[in-house]
């Protein structure tokens, strides 16, 4: 195979995992590292390197939509990424000093993971508790746009959430992804920021997260720049696509069919991983 | 002496980093799409 056609190809795939990971909501990076590793056989670090470098992409132009319709929460976002921000500086080097088996084993379990979430139903759940007197100090507390008009609400538990963030950025720096996952769980659940902000500002964080994770890939040159050019370009075309779809179409469906996938490539890393295939 | 102090409202803030985010996106997508085609036609 030449170097035009494997290009291609890496292209292609990167384009139906940004596409698929736009619509589910579960970002390209979940499905790229494993693509990367199982199918064309790349080093797991080096599709680590490139996956992160496409999940900054990503994360910068859909943040952009929703930092300026009001959904994101700025402040929020910037104060949860000095823990993101630590975590992925943690998770980055510590992906240098254990094996490429342990890394796919515990991308597996992520997978297995992400593939449970992706099957739940999302609701909003505002709390009627009275303000946190912290995160009123640092100004947390805001709205955000509704069709019946902007709704206020109120943040919580910020040490739980900051911790939670820590972890998240964890795995984004030792797996190459966006962990939009877990961030989404610490504020929808601990930090009780209604849904659609805790995604939107999942979002924004994300790539702030993936861009001090890539410093350190970078630095270790797992960074490839032939292997990141497709994946970045092929992610990015693909989760834009996926955006614009994504307004109407039905996508329950996809979600369940999207996580089953997922599940068959967390077993299939684990499995690979425990037998030293990868 | 006069200061002016205008403080930037959070809406004004959120223009400023999604125009921001937006440029640099575009700015990077057509580096490496320039990059890309320069290493592939000499590889």
């Amino acid at each position: 195979m030449t170097i035009l056609e494997l290009t291609i190809l890496i292209w292609l795939g990167s384009l139906v995992a940004g596409f698929l990971g736009s619509l589910t909501g579960l970002g390209g990076g979940v499905v790229i590292v494993p693509l990367l590793a199982l199918v064309f056989g790349v080093d797991i670090r080096y599709a680590i390197g490139a996956s992160l470098v496409s999940v900054i992409a990503t994360s910068s132009g859909a943040a952009a939509a929703y930092v300026k319709e009001g959904f994101s929460n700025i402040r929020i976002g910037m104060f949860l990424e000095m823990a993101t921000t630590l975590g992925a500086f943690a998770g980055a080097a510590l992906a240098a000093r254990i094996s490429t088996a342990s890394i796919s084993v515990i991308f597996g379990i992520v997978l297995i993971y992400s593939a449970y979430l992706s099957g739940r139903s999302q609701r909003e759940r505002l709390s009627d508790r009275p303000p946190d007197a912290l995160a009123t100090r640092l100004k947390m507390d805001a709205s955000y746009p509704t069709p019946e008009g902007p709704k206020t609400y109120h943040v919580y538990a910020i040490p739980g959430g900051f911790s939670l963030m820590f972890i998240a950025g964890g795995l984004s720096g030792l797996l190459g992804i966006g962990s939009g996952a877990v961030k989404v769980i610490g504020m929808d659940q601990i930090m009780r920021i209604p849904f659609k902000v805790s995604t939107t500002t999942s979002n924004f964080m994300i790539g702030v997260t993936a861009a001090a994770s890539a410093g350190i890939y970078l630095n270790r040159g797992y960074i490839d720049p032939g292997l990141a050019m497709p994946v970045m370009l092929g992610v990015l075309v693909g989760s834009l696509l996926g955006a614009r779809i994504l307004v109407g179409a039905k996508t329950r469906l996809l979600r369940i069919i999207f996580g089953g996938v997922i599940l068959v490539l967390g077993i299939e890393m684990i499995f690979n991983g425990l037998t030293g295939r990868l | 002496m006069l200061h002016s102090k205008r403080a930037w409202t959070d809406e004004q803030m959120n223009r400023i980093i999604s125009v921001l985010l937006r440029s640099g996106v575009l700015a990077a997508a057509l580096v490496v799409l320039g990059g890309g085609i320069f290493y592939l036609i000499r590889y």
